[in-house]
């Protein structure tokens, strides 16, 4: 072979000439308020890549949307006859209407963990969207969240249906309830930004996160009183009645059912958990916003 | 057509060069006009992670015993991650009009390095400086296609960072230019390959893009697209955008672009006028092959 490769710019003349002309860096991790300001930008688009998700979700079956509220009710089905029926009636001491409190419980616990575990996930099931087009990787994890968000308001409806039928009338702490749901939403979402990033980074972390909600479903009392069990564990049960998950049921379950007791400083914890959590995940995940979709 | 002369591509070598010692300022007057810097690669290295490969351990020549055969068997797709260098120190610099067309044979880094070039793909090592924006057509660059061709038309203009009452307003004109016709309202699962492609390339460049950037997307398509195609491309370097073209056909880079970048192992072989690059590579080609 004749040819010679032609001679480059050095790094420096390169960096010069591209300013010269006002280039701007291609890969670059822009400042944080540019990248919060092209997230906004980009909020129709989230949303969009959401609710398409969401619909896309529960296709390609016989009973379609249906699915979105059988799977919770299954769930639910399976846990009543579990603990409501064949364990001790030992293990429901505490809770007054132990079906409105399971059903709260099953529910919204089913929307944090399928949070949680679908946006470890959020760069990887959308990697062919992210090697296609330039947009600020925070989409992902944010319209993952979402996406759960919008499967959850029927199963919702349901859970309303079942406690009103147990006879929980509506009072003014109902309209809590919106509250309760936009605070776990936020907590969820920051987990999801460290998820994500972490994740993206070592996909094997990506097989513990499901075992890891496993463990948080037993001990955030989805069918048991927390703080009753907590009695006989010390500290370590004041930890399981104070941490995010065990927290935010307890709030929710307060607004709806009124043997279920729940203080202003425990909505002051849930505001403070939601707001540190999405925050720090939010920058944790800009942190590395140059190096998804490398893989 | 751009003349294919050595003169000219001499030329272009000093233009190169002139960054080193005279700056710039150089480069500002060569023989043929060219217009400003759009891009500017500064040796580019991008290396994938690849996992699930197997180990390659050291191999010491010795029977292992048999404790150790069955670890080694055990845990050979372990931790198996390899860095593989797809582009190694790649510069060069682009300008406004210009139409560059990337030649390589399989494997040489020729996608790898557009999307790098687009910011879709981290680098390792060296720069990327572009002017506005990129938009990379790519016969991989799916959209989502479970979901309806309407619904990624509007997820992609979005994506692109129209409004909503932009892709609206757009609307009747991509679906005209991807000559979907009713098909729009179907699966994007439900298309050909072609009419995929086709819907892509549509999106793609909804939004005229400053750097345009085609992966082998217009070998999909039919006659009639490619000529549609062709005048979009045109339409991109008439706004002083640039136009960066992968191809294995030499008669679409012969006629679209008037330079054109070798690629080899990831590496720059040659940078210079289409015609000669191109028959500099076809040489190359018939000489191994004989």
């Amino acid at each position: 072979m004749t040819v010679q490769p032609p001679p480059a710019l050095s790094s420096a003349a390169a960096a010069a000439l591209a300013a010269k002309y006002g280039l701007r860096r291609i890969g670059a991790r822009p400042p944080l308020g540019a990248y919060t300001a092209s997230l906004w930008r980009r909020r129709d688009f989230t949303w969009t890549l959401a609710t398409s998700d969401a619909y896309g979700k529960n296709q390609g079956s016989y009973l379609g949307q249906v699915w979105g509220v059988l799977k919770p009710l299954l769930q639910f089905g399976v846990f009543f006859v579990v603990f409501g029926l064949l364990m001790p009636a030992g293990t429901r001491a505490g809770i007054g209407d132990f079906l409105s409190y399971l059903v709260i419980g099953t529910f919204l616990f089913e929307f944090m963990a399928s949070g949680l575990n679908n946006s470890g996930r959020a760069i990887a099931a959308k990697i062919k969207l992210v090697r296609a087009l330039e947009f600020p990787r925070a989409v992902l994890p944010i319209s993952v969240t979402c996406t759960e968000l919008i499967m959850m308001w029927p199963a919702t409806l349901v859970m309303l249906a079942i406690v009103l039928v147990r006879g929980h009338y509506p009072t003014w702490r109902w309209l809590l309830l919106p509250c309760a749901i936009a605070l776990i939403y936020l907590f969820v979402l920051g987990c999801g930004f460290f998820l994500a990033r972490i994740v993206s980074a070592t996909p094997d972390l990506g097989n513990l996160v499901p075992i890891a909600t496993q463990l948080l479903r037993f001990v955030a009392g989805v069918f048991f009183s927390i703080e009753t069990l907590a009695a006989d564990f010390g500290w370590l049960g004041q930890a399981a009645i104070l941490e995010p998950f065990a927290l935010y049921l307890r709030l929710a379950r307060s607004t709806l059912m009124a043997e279920v007791h729940a203080s202003g400083a425990d909505w002051a914890m849930g505001v403070g958990y939601a707001l540190v959590v999405l925050v720090s995940g939010y920058i944790y995940f800009w942190l590395a916003e140059a190096r998804y979709g490398r893989d | 057509m751009a003349g294919t002369n050595e003169v000219d591509f001499s030329l272009d070598g000093e233009v190169f060069g002139a960054g080193d010692g005279t700056g710039p300022a150089a480069a500002a007057a060569p023989a043929k006009p060219l217009g400003n810097p759009t891009l500017v690669v500064d040796h580019l290295h991008v290396s994938y992670r690849v996992f699930g490969g197997k180990r390659l351990g050291a191999s010491t020549g010795f029977k292992p015993s048999l404790y150790r055969r069955l670890f080694e068997r055990a845990t050979r797709s372990v931790g198996a991650v390899s860095e593989v260098p797809a582009v190694r120190g790649v510069s060069f610099v682009a300008r406004e009009g210009e139409s560059i067309g990337i030649i390589g044979r399989n494997g040489a880094g020729k996608s790898t390095l557009l999307r790098a070039m687009a910011g879709l793909m981290p680098y390792s090592d060296g720069a990327v400086y572009a002017q506005g924006q990129c938009a990379l057509l790519g016969v991989n660059a799916a959209l989502l296609t479970g979901l309806t061709g309407e619904r990624n038309v509007m997820l992609g203009g979005l994506a692109l960072g129209l409004s909503r009452a932009e892709v609206k307003a757009r609307f009747d004109s991509i679906v005209e230019f991807a000559d979907l016709a009713e098909f729009i309202h179907l699966p994007m699962s439900a298309y050909s390959s072609g009419m995929a492609a086709r819907l892509r390339f549509a999106i793609s460049t909804a939004k005229v893009p400053d750097i345009l950037m085609i992966d082998e997307a217009l070998s999909t398509g039919d006659t009639a697209f490619q000529r549609r195609s062709r005048d979009k491309i045109n339409q991109v370097r008439a706004q002083a955008g640039t136009v960066f073209l992968v191809s294995h056909s030499a008669n679409a880079i012969r006629s679209m672009c008037e330079r054109a970048l070798w690629l080899d192992k990831g590496q720059l072989v040659m940078d210079g006028p289409a015609e000669a690059v191109l028959e500099a590579y076809n040489r190359a080609y018939n000489d191994a092959a004989a």
